[in-house]
């Protein structure tokens, strides 16, 4: 170029769609530019300033002249290649951001304003979280989506370690896309503008987070809202070095937390007035139910046991809750735990479906650090009868070889047989076990003959019963003493 | 019994009338049962600080002495006040707190529910405070001093504080143990001196 020519032309794109080139030349008044595209339309544009915009061009070398109208300084030409442009795109902005205080989340929304690009092509956001007025970087982290022609709304988040409302935080973000199509260098885009999130403290101290749930082995940090110097931090017995912050608010670490006593773990800040302080409760998510098995003693409930398996550390409002469901009927049962801990039987009552056998139940069990369960199905009158302890148990003569037994059961057998057994023990020493089945009734007696005994001779009987399709046998009943009759003399 | 029975300021040097017996018996009883409950407040403090975990009973930890529902501890003149504007304080702040025992015991019910002893230990306490509070209040009518006014429930800022936070309510139950056993202690050295020579 001659000297004081248009010289060191550059071109950048934001959406690929239109090429910004700027050039150098000697400041002169009233300069007018005269920008041809050397082709087949021989397009020009004129422009006041030293750049101007002009449609991204085909890949390829294109003659571009610049020609200083109205000024003495002459034409230059140029070589343009799509290879030698730059593409930066638009600096984004981010719409929104909020923030759940009580999950220290921060939530980003913004535009990808992808209608702006011809065609689909990958992007990278890049979304940078600093803190306190100095705004020092706490992490970088990478987004990819894809540019799919509309403009697309973008929602993401992130969950500080830090609680929000001990520190100011601020988040900015910027981008990158990689177009396959474009030859040209590929840039970032500029940062968008900072946004910020704080929490409007009441000037009373406090202390975050409130009394929060951590799985143990995590680590945490608690922070302290405060207008006092802090002179010592304390986690239960440990004493902690201090993180400050802005103000006189400052932090502690805590790193691999270990379980918690019953009430929680103390985090206390004392000033030279005042103390401060938080709980934590460390503890672990509820284990799968152990051993869960469902029974009934009557056929009128079901009754479901279970063992809690690995103790969580947790108790009072953060004690495991069991929810059983029954998955055919819908129906579900809320386990409620005994006022007295020191008695806790893990058992559930589920009230029976009229002529319903088989049962489908899923136990859930859930604290705040997670949830399992347990399933087991049931064919309640097969596998599943434990039937009560046979009551009101009487024994009378019928003849001086037999007798009558007679007990009360408690239950609904009425669809099904009973089989008994008695244990008949003579004079303290021989016994005998025999088995009766008898046909069931509903909350009825029941009688059975028991022969073949030897007149005049002390016995001992008890009896115990189960189904048919046996599961398990009822406990005993007490034993009763009899003496049968004697024989009539033939 | 319309006689007053004899003068509260000094008993014991008031030599023209000695107590009658049933007063000096009256006086004697409640002061034995104040000594008991001085030593099962230390076992409840005791047994308080335990329950809470560190630094709860570390040496140096001690949190501000807030007034807790308009009960604070003794004031440094009480020991000068006469002897029957101790026994009113006394009274009035054994009644004041039963229903902070009680925040209490509800609140370490939900965080230490495996701490039974602790929690009948708090029952207990409220019981025998509010025992106390009317035998001392026996006492005061004996001797024709006006019992004080009905106390208000404790304000909403020991509910409250039990309610913001497991923390507080940590406090305000290590506070108002302390109180009970100040309060209890107080009281019994104050019929200590009312007892005709000296505690049984």
């Amino acid at each position: 170029q001659k000297k004081g020519a248009p010289h060191d032309l550059k071109c950048i794109t934001n959406n690929l769609k239109v090429w910004d080139c700027s050039w150098k030349a000697p400041s002169g008044r009233d300069t007018l530019y005269e920008v041809c595209i050397e082709n087949r339309f021989n397009s020009c544009y004129r422009s006041e300033k030293t750049n101007t915009k002009i449609p991204a061009l085909l890949p390829g070398d294109h003659e571009i002249s610049i020609n200083p109208i109205h000024n003495h300084s002459s034409i230059s030409k140029f070589i343009l290649n799509e290879e030698n442009i730059s593409l930066i795109p638009d600096t984004p902005e981010i719409l929104n951001l909020t923030a759940d205080f009580s999950t220290s989340a921060l939530h980003i929304k913004w535009n990808d304003k992808g209608s702006a690009f011809p065609h689909h092509s990958n992007v990278t956001w890049q979304i940078e979280i600093l803190r306190k007025k100095k705004m020092e970087i706490v992490t970088l982290m990478t987004h990819n989506t894809t540019l799919n022609g509309k403009d697309t709304l973008h929602h993401w988040s992130w969950t500080s370690d830090m609680p929000l409302e001990c520190v100011t935080h601020y988040v900015r973000m910027r981008c990158y896309i990689d177009d396959l199509h474009f030859s040209g260098h590929k840039e970032w885009s500029d940062w968008s503008p900072v946004k910020n999130i704080s929490w409007s403290p009441d000037y009373q101290p406090k202390v975050f987070p409130e009394d929060k749930v951590v799985l143990v082995g995590s680590d945490v940090t608690v922070c302290c809202v405060i207008q006092e110097k802090v002179i010592l931090a304390q986690f239960g017995k440990e004493k902690c070095s201090l993180i400050h912050l802005d103000g006189e608010n400052v932090a502690i670490k805590i790193y691999n937390i270990s379980v918690s006593p019953t009430s929680g773990t103390n985090v206390v800040f004392t000033t030279d007035t005042n103390l401060v302080g938080t709980v934590i409760f460390a503890g672990y998510p509820p284990d799968i139910p152990q051993k869960l098995n469902c029974e009934t003693r009557d056929l009128k409930e079901i009754i479901c046991t279970w063992n809690p398996g690995r103790p969580t550390g947790l108790l009072g409002p953060h004690n495991t809750s069991y929810t059983l469901f029954e998955s055919f009927s819908g129906k579900n049962v809320t386990f409620k735990r005994a006022e007295d801990p020191a008695d806790i039987s893990y058992q559930l009552f589920f009230q029976m479906i009229p002529n319903w056998e088989i049962y489908n139940f899923t136990l859930n069990a859930r604290n705040p650090l997670g949830q399992s369960e347990s399933t087991i199905l049931v064919n309640i009158t097969k596998r599943a009868v434990y039937p009560h302890t046979p009551t009101s148990f009487k024994v009378k003569d019928t003849n001086s070889t037999a007798v009558s037994l007679s007990w009360y059961l408690q239950g609904n057998f009425a669809k099904m047989h009973l089989l008994c057994q008695v244990e008949i023990t003579k004079s303290n020493s021989v016994q005998e076990l025999r088995n009766v089945t008898v046909k069931g009734v509903e909350d009825s007696s029941y009688f059975v003959v028991v022969g073949k005994l030897s007149p005049y001779t002390n016995y001992t009987f008890r009896i115990r019963c189960s189904t048919e399709t046996f599961w398990k046998w009822s406990s005993w009943t007490i034993e009763k003493q009899h003496l049968t009759t004697e024989a009539i003399p033939s | 019994m319309s006689r007053r029975e004899g003068s509260l300021e000094d008993p014991q040097a008031d030599s023209s009338t000695s107590l009658l017996p049933h007063l000096e018996a009256k006086i004697r009883q409640t002061h034995n049962l104040a000594r008991l409950l001085t030593k099962y407040a230390e076992q409840l403090f005791q047994e308080y600080v335990q329950h809470q975990g560190d630094p709860f009973g570390l040496p140096g930890f001690s949190p501000p002495r807030l007034p807790v529902a308009g009960l604070s501890a003794p004031a440094p003149s009480h020991a000068g006040l006469p002897a029957a504007e101790r026994l009113r304080l006394d009274a009035a702040a054994l009644e004041a707190l039963p229903p902070l025992l009680d925040i209490v015991r509800r609140h370490q019910a939900e965080l230490n529910p495996r701490a039974p002893r602790l929690l009948r230990r708090l029952e207990d306490a409220a019981r025998q405070a509010r025992a106390l509070g009317s035998a001392v209040e026996a006492v005061l009518a004996a001797f024709g001093v006006p019992a004080s006014g009905p106390r208000p429930e404790p304000s909403p800022a020991a509910a409250a504080a039990a309610s913001t936070g497991v923390f507080p309510a940590k406090v305000l139950g290590f506070r108002v143990c302390g109180l009970y056993r100040e309060w209890v202690s107080r009281t019994e050295g104050d019929l200590g001196q009312l007892v005709p020579g000296g505690p049984a």
